[in-house]
């Protein structure tokens, strides 16, 4: 039998009751920032395809479909994230919001617009007063959640999460493995009990 | 403790077997589980999707442009001033929008000039877009008092006289009382004409057509200005005194 220190442990889980605490304080804050981004969107619909409008990256007709549905999709995306379903696959999309959010903030700072980003609401042509401030501000904002997210989908496995076992899919983390060489090692004493 | 090799192997058997059964059991909970997590994401997206969609649907204003118009406004809305025709400055602004305030404290007496000179023709468009940031009707019910006034012919005086009294806080917007009382301030001749038509809204579809122009543009943010359909580019001011050299230069008149 394998003493539960050399376990093999899965890419996914690091082991460690720290870790499953540390993603689920990740995952549930980036949650909570993109339903509040996405909600604050939806409260304002015109104000969304102004916002998307004001990038000047995509043609119109686009714009009003973006400026709808971009929201929807943070919403949705969050709530996973917060209830901590399929969270590896949705922290990746997550993810590559984030990295679309930076590249777009950073297109229209290279190209010289003075826009607000629309990130939580709002969004527009607004003065040229702090332009350097308010750009790198939203860029270093969208990083830092970038890392949560990242954080998350190398380590999904989390406490207080409907992913985990009990409800669904322990095998994504490598959990069952142990978990079946626990109750194993149960037999064992079990047999060993009967025939003593 | 000694053990025959008969029992070993009985027991080695049954470790076999139990592990087996245990490994079967596992997979078939696996493939259950998978099945139930899928249907709860499909669930929770169906949920979010629903109910967004019906707010968003609900809260986006439709822009039906119906009703009356003031006298001498353009087909597309916009109120043409100065007896020049070219060129043609559009200007696009939101009587609750701060920068707005600050660009026509800045060069609005300039910008009224080069129309009253015959240097250009300028023409305004009042949108309403930030009603929807701040959560109340001031910028229709403000831009539909300047519509009154257009129709009495003394639009440049109102626009003025409305952004020099704007609410020092944004959001607390304009009272109808006292979109009345601007048009009393600058000598409008039939006041009690005026008055009706702030206080009922008359020109609520044209202001609305505004927008709608202004959306379809698009405009996204005010004060926005036109040179000929070339948006002014304002980026290189550094103050504001900087703002109404760019202006001229872009009429060509710098």
């Amino acid at each position: 039998m394998t003493p539960a220190t050399e376990r093999q442990r899965s890419a996914r889980f690091d082991g460690s009751n720290r870790q499953l605490w540390l993603t689920t304080v990740a995952r549930v804050a980036l949650g909570l920032v993109m339903v509040y981004a996405g909600v604050s969107k939806i409260s304002d619909p015109d104000q969304a395809v102004r916002a998307v409008q004001a990038y000047e990256l995509l043609p119109r007709g686009l714009d009003q479909f973006v400026g709808y549905g971009l929201p929807l999709l943070e919403v949705a995306l969050g709530v996973l994230l917060i209830l901590g379903l399929g969270t590896r696959i949705v922290a990746i999309l997550a993810g590559l919001f984030m990295l679309v959010f930076i590249a777009g903030v950073g297109s229209a700072w290279a190209r010289g617009l003075s826009i607000d980003c629309g990130c939580f609401g709002g969004g527009g042509a607004v003065g040229s007063a702090g332009k350097t401030w308010r750009y790198l501000s939203e860029i270093l904002r969208d990083l830092l959640f970038l890392g949560l997210a990242s954080w998350t989908a190398v380590w999904p496995a989390s406490r207080l999460a409907l992913d985990r076992r009990g409800i669904a899919g322990a095998d994504d983390y490598g959990l069952l493995d142990e978990l079946l060489e626990d109750e194993a090692a149960e037999d064992e004493n079990r047999i060993e009990e009967s025939q003593a | 403790m000694t053990q025959s090799g008969k029992s070993r192997e009985t027991k080695q058997s049954a470790r076999d077997r139990i592990a087996e059964e245990r490994r079967a059991e596992a997979a078939a909970q696996a493939r259950r589980d998978k099945l139930f997590r899928g249907g709860l994401i499909a669930l929770v997206l169906l949920v979010v999707v629903g109910i967004g969609l019906a707010v968003i649907l609900t809260r986006k204003t439709d822009l039906v442009a119906t009703g009356a118009r003031p006298a001498g406004v353009q087909a597309d809305g916009g109120i043409p001033t100065g007896t020049a025709s070219k060129p043609v400055v559009d200007l696009y602004e939101d009587f609750q929008c701060p920068v707005c305030k600050e660009y026509e404290t800045a060069f609005g007496a300039d910008v009224q000039a080069a129309a009253t000179n015959g240097k250009a023709k300028v023409v305004y468009h009042v949108l309403q877009f930030l009603d929807g940031n701040l959560n109340n009707d001031s910028s229709a019910r403000a831009a539909n008092a300047s519509g009154c006034a257009q129709d009495q012919g003394m639009f440049q005086a109102y626009h003025s006289e409305a952004f020099k009294n704007q609410p020092a806080t944004e959001g607390q917007g304009y009272t109808d009382d006292q979109l009345v009382t601007f048009g009393k301030t600058i000598g409008i001749p039939d006041q009690a004409k005026f008055a009706t038509c702030v206080k009922n809204q008359t020109f609520k579809g044209w202001a609305t057509s505004v927008q709608a122009e202004g959306n379809s543009r698009p405009v996204t943010g005010t004060p926005t200005f036109f040179v000929d359909g070339t948006k002014i580019d304002f980026s290189a001011a550094k103050t504001l005194a900087d703002l109404k050299g760019i202006f001229l230069k872009a009429i060509g008149q710098g």
